[in-house]
This record gives structure tokens, C-alpha cells and sequence, in this order.
């Protein structure tokens, strides 16, 4: 569950990359690790691998800047994909904003992208979340291994297999080569804010605190409806500059 | 395609999935290339391409069998335990023992029994969470089945008086109920077996034990399946037999559908077991109607949310 601190007007989330074992997961974390450095808050830390397969799960925590007046912090992890890691799986979901399903696109592990699919969604069902609702972004992730002679699935047959119903935003990527792991990121973290932005009202709440500073400061920009009575006040003194003021404050915010 | 091309392909398949840590795949796709080389039989070289394969199955074996005896949760460094208290720890409050004992939870939860163990112990020594604790030391030593250990533990508090009689009652029906739900012969020392089962919903910890499902490896069919809006299924035997049921489709993925029995539908949810053979099903898709067969392939009870209590049973569909 995201954290918002109005006073800090900061919001963490916590976005997770779920899929069956070796579809690349880590490797997508890795990638952005690299090709997002300075946003990466420090390097991504794995905890615990057996060889590259991930036991526990992986970590890289990120600083968006400033969204809508918040500093947006966001929390990366993926899961172990390995069926044996159901439990640890379930532990790393807790308390997710967003997910990036990462499908193996190479035809042999079909069957494995439908049962963590399944997984997935029984997962979330146990937290009381839908896969339906929360923001979720699909990857069909190796799609360079067609040049090496592996048979790998049409996107067509993976859209029918994952996400006939799903209908989420959909991505073609080589995560060892960094091919398509920015635009899923990208996708999923403005699926994630959107609905953190619905759900939690945090942009609203930020429009507010701007809102109550500008009324203290006549003159910078003047209120609507919550504050009207002042503003009819002040609009009796300078009604030009007021009204004009006023065209801008309700072309950007919300209250 | 030609055999000789056919074999090349197989052979082809399996370094890459080896190289992609697939192993299994890669196994698999050796065993089919021995198998056709074994079929020829004037092939130049049989003996030696059999070997060779032969050895490369070898390997893999040993990688899989590496893989499949891993621990399921090796205990890891200080460090690392340190971040995963951080932050899979939820406490919602600001009292700083109970936020030590959500922590030391959340190792128990990670696998993390030695170091949990060490934190619940530096915990006895707070009233608040003490009984807490205590109840904790002993699900680590039963979750890491270490029973003795656990019946020393007890013995031991029993000894230095650091729990009171009450605490110790408490804690020693919880513990036994346990070793009794086991079906361990053991006996925790001096304690009273009386109101087990009164006890045991209070004493019942947080920690959750998932069920891991089995891996499938059923060959793959690659058949499409409609969206499926709703099932009929006819039973052939059982206390329903003879009855048609129709049930909403709550999920599907691929040829895996998921529906929702109402917890009140108990013949319903008898009747419907992990591997039961559904033979007369019928499927309402938007664009058609169909009839197949289907395999249950796994059914959970719903812990939380607003359908709790009930079931969600997973079949995969055979149309036909």
C-alpha cells in the first residue's frame, strides 16, 4: 500500500514484478538499475540468489522528482518465480501498488506464463485486491531469441493467453538487451500514480495545501469555491488582476 | 524436415535452453534428440552422439537435482535480514517493543528462524510482547523441526521463572496442541492438556504457511479455448450424481478457468477435488455454446475479503 505523507508531501509505491521462473524479472530490475542511475536511490540489492535464480527477491528503490508538488518515491521488486517460492512469492506481493507481469515469450514456458498468471491473481485475491483493478502492465519479454532459433510465440497467441480479459497495456521486450524495460516502466508507473492519484486523492491534497498558501498571498493566485466568500472580498479591491488569477487557478488545480 | 535436420534442431533447442537455465526444457529436448538418433539405424557415429548426449543429460541432472534440493529458505546475511524487517514489516504502531516483535515476526515469516529466535529472546524481557514472544520461539523451533530444541526451551523457561505459572500454562497447551496436530510423540514437560482446544483459537500466531501447489508438467495443449463465460457441469457420481450445475466463470487463464462455490453449497465443494475428472461439461461462451471435459486442478478456500469462506475451484477445459 502506497504511503503518502501530506506534511512531508511525499508518496512511496511499491510496483512488482511478478512471472514464472527465468522469464527475467531480475533482469528487467538490472536493466533499469543501469539505464536509470540517477534516479536509482542505491544500487539494486538481491537477497539471496542460487546462482541467478532468485530465492527471496530483488530491490531497487527509485526518486521520481517532483509530481504534482510530491516527491514521488517508488519501490521495485520482483519475486522468485520458482513454484517452490509460492510463500515467499505471496510475502514480497504484500502491499502492492502496481505489477508488471513478465511473460516468457519462448513457446515452452506457455504453459508456466498461464499458471503465474493464475498466481498471480490468487495472490492478489488473498489481499483483497482484483487484477482486474490494480494497475497492471504485461511484457512479453525475450522476443530477441527468435533470431537465435528458439520458437517463440506470436504476440497474438500471448494477448489470447494473458490478456484477452485482462485488456492491460502490453509491451514487447529483450530485458537483457534493455529493449522495451524503460516503456514498461514508464507504462506501469503512470498506470500506478493514476490510480494512486484516484484512489488516495494525493494530487488533490497537493492542489489544496498550493490552493491555502495562494490565499494567504492576495494576489498570486485566488481560490474557487471553498474559499469564495474571501474572494469576493478581495475581488471588490483589485478585480482585474483577481479574475485573471483566478482563470489560471482553476485551469490547474482541482479543488 | 529431415531426420539428420530434425535431430540438429533438437540439439540446437537444448544448448539454448540450457543457456536460458531452463533445464528441464533442455532435458527434454535431448531425450527427444536420443531418441530419434536411436531410431536410425545406420547412423554414422550413433554410439558416440548417444554418449555425448548421454553425458550432457548427466550434467543436467545433477543441475536440476542442485536446483530442486535448495533450501526453501536459506538463512541469509545480517544485512539482508536487516532490509527485509525494514520493509516487509507493517506494525501500526509506535510502541517500540511491538514493532521489535512485528520485526522479528517477519523473519519467522522469511524463513529467518536462528536470527527470529535471537530477537524473540531479547524480547522475553518485556511484559508486553513477552508471552508473544515466547508463543514465537516456539512455532521457529517447530517451523525449522527442531521439536527438541523446542521442548528444551520450555523446560528451561520452566526453570528460570522468567514466565509466570499462568504464561507457562498458556504456552504449554499451545505447544502441545501443536506436537498433537503433528501427530508427534512428544510430551511437553509439566504441563496440563486440559481446554486445548478452548486455548487454541487465542493462541493461534500470525504466521502464514502457504500451500505450494505442485508444479504441473502435463505436456501442453495447444488447442484455443473461447472466453468462457459460465459451466455446466454434470456429475456422474458422488451424492450429486445425476444433478447439472451451472457456475459463473470468476477467471480464465488460457485453458484454465476459475469459478466461485458458495461456502453454503457444501455437496458442491465435496464434490469438487484436486484431480477429479469432469467428463460432461458444457461451456457458454458470447459466440457459442460448447460441450468438453475438464480436470479439476486445484481448489482454495478464500481467507479474506468480502467472499470469504467460500471456494475458488480451477479447472482446465478439454473442448471436444
Amino acid at each position: 500500500m502506497a504511503v503518502f505523507n501530506a506534511r512531508k508531501r511525499e508518496i512511496e509505491c511499491k510496483l512488482v514484478y511478478y512471472g514464472p521462473g527465468r522469464c527475467g524479472k531480475t533482469t528487467n530490475i538490472e536493466s533499469i538499475g543501469k539505464a536509470y542511475r540517477k534516479h536509482a536511490e542505491s544500487e539494486m540489492v538481491s537477497i539471496n540468489t542460487e546462482g541467478d535464480r532468485t530465492l527471496f527477491f530483488d530491490f531497487l528503490p527509485m526518486g521520481l522528482g517532483k509530481i504534482k508538488g510530491c516527491d514521488v518515491r517508488v519501490q521495485l521488486y520482483t519475486v522468485p518465480g520458482q513454484v517452490k517460492y509460492a510463500s515467499t512469492r505471496k510475502l514480497v506481493l504484500k502491499g502492492v501498488d502496481g505489477v508488471v507481469f513478465v511473460a516468457d515469450s519462448m513457446k515452452v514456458r506457455r504453459e508456466k506464463n498461464m499458471l503465474s498468471l493464475k498466481d498471480l491473481q490468487q495472490n492478489l485475491k488473498d489481499y483483497g485486491l482484483n487484477v482486474f483493478k490494480i494497475p497492471l502492465i504485461m511484457q512479453y519479454n525475450k522476443r530477441d531469441l527468435e533470431k537465435e532459433g528458439i520458437p517463440i510465440m506470436p504476440i497474438k497467441q500471448m494477448e489470447h493467453d494473458l490478456n484477452r480479459q485482462l485488456k492491460a497495456p502490453s509491451f514487447e521486450a529483450s530485458a537483457l538487451a534493455g529493449d522495451g524495460v524503460g516503456q514498461t516502466l514508464k507504462a506501469a508507473l503512470s498506470a500506478t500514480l493514476k490510480y494512486l492519484q484516484r484512489e488516495m486523492n494525493w494530487a488533490g491534497q497537493e492542489a489544496y495545501a498550493e490552493h491555502s498558501r495562494a490565499i494567504r498571498r492576495p494576489g498570486v493566485f485566488e481560490p474557487c469555491g471553498c474559499h469564495a466568500a474571501a474572494w469576493r472580498e478581495r475581488r471588490q479591491r483589485r478585480p482585474a488582476d483577481l479574475q485573471s488569477a483566478y482563470r489560471r487557478h482553476r485551469g490547474g488545480f482541482l479543488c | 524436415m529431415d531426420i539428420g535436420a530434425k535431430i540438429k534442431t533438437f540439439l540446437k533447442e537444448a544448448e539454448l535452453y540450457r543457456g536460458q537455465g531452463l533445464l528441464n526444457e533442455s532435458k527434454e529436448s535431448y531425450q527427444k534428440a536420443a531418441k530419434l538418433i536411436k531410431s536410425i539405424e545406420k547412423l554414422k557415429n550413433k554410439e558416440k552422439l548417444l554418449a555425448g548426449i548421454a553425458a550432457k543429460l548427466k550434467g543436467l541432472q545433477g543441475e536440476i537435482e542442485k536446483v530442486e534440493a535448495a533450501p526453501d529458505n536459506p538463512e541469509i546475511g545480517a544485512e539482508s535480514q536487516a532490509l527485509i524487517k525494514k520493509l516487509f514489516s507493517y506494525a501500526k504502531t509506535d510502541d517500540a517493543d511491538a514493532v521489535a516483535l512485528e520485526e522479528a515476526i517477519t523473519l519467522t515469516k522469511f524463513g529467518q528462524y536462528a536470527k527470529a529466535i535471537e530477537d524473540f529472546k531479547a524480547l522475553l524481557s518485556k511484559e508486553s510482547v513477552r508471552l508473544a514472544a515466547a508463543k514465537n520461539i516456539i512455532r521457529c523451533h517447530i517451523a525449522g523441526e527442531k521439536i527438541e530444541d523446542g521442548v528444551a526451551q520450555f523446560q528451561e523457561w520452566l526453570d528460570s521463572g522468567i514466565l509466570s505459572k499462568d504464561q507457562l500454562k498458556k504456552l504449554g497447551m499451545f505447544f502441545q496442541n501443536i506436537i498433537d496436530k503433528k501427530g508427534l510423540d512428544v510430551k511437553v514437560p509439566k504441563m496440563a492438556t486440559a481446554a486445548v482446544q478452548e486455548e487454541e483459537a487465542e493462541l493461534e500466531l500470525e504466521l502464514e504457511e502457504a500451500e505450494v501447489e505442485p508444479a504441473e508438467e502435463e505436456p501442453q495443449e495447444e488447442e484455443e479455448i473461447l472466453d468462457i463465460n459460465s459451466v455446466g457441469i454434470s456429475f456422474e457420481a458422488g451424492p450429486m450424481k445425476g444433478e447439472v450445475i451451472e457456475l459463473d466463470v470468476s477467471f480464465q487463464t488460457g485453458n484454465v478457468i476459475s469459478v466461485l462455490l458458495n461456502a453454503r453449497d457444501k455437496d458442491l465443494i465435496d464434490n469438487l477435488n484436486p484431480g477429479d475428472q469432469l467428463n460432461d461439461m458444457q461451456f457458454y461462451s458470447p459466440i457459442a455454446i460448447f460441450q468438453g471435459t475438464g480436470v479439476v486442478n486445484a481448489k482454495t478456500g478464500i481467507k479474506v475479503g468480502p467472499r470469504k469462506g467460500d471456494f475458488s475451484v480451477d479447472i482446465k477445459v478439454s473442448s471436444s
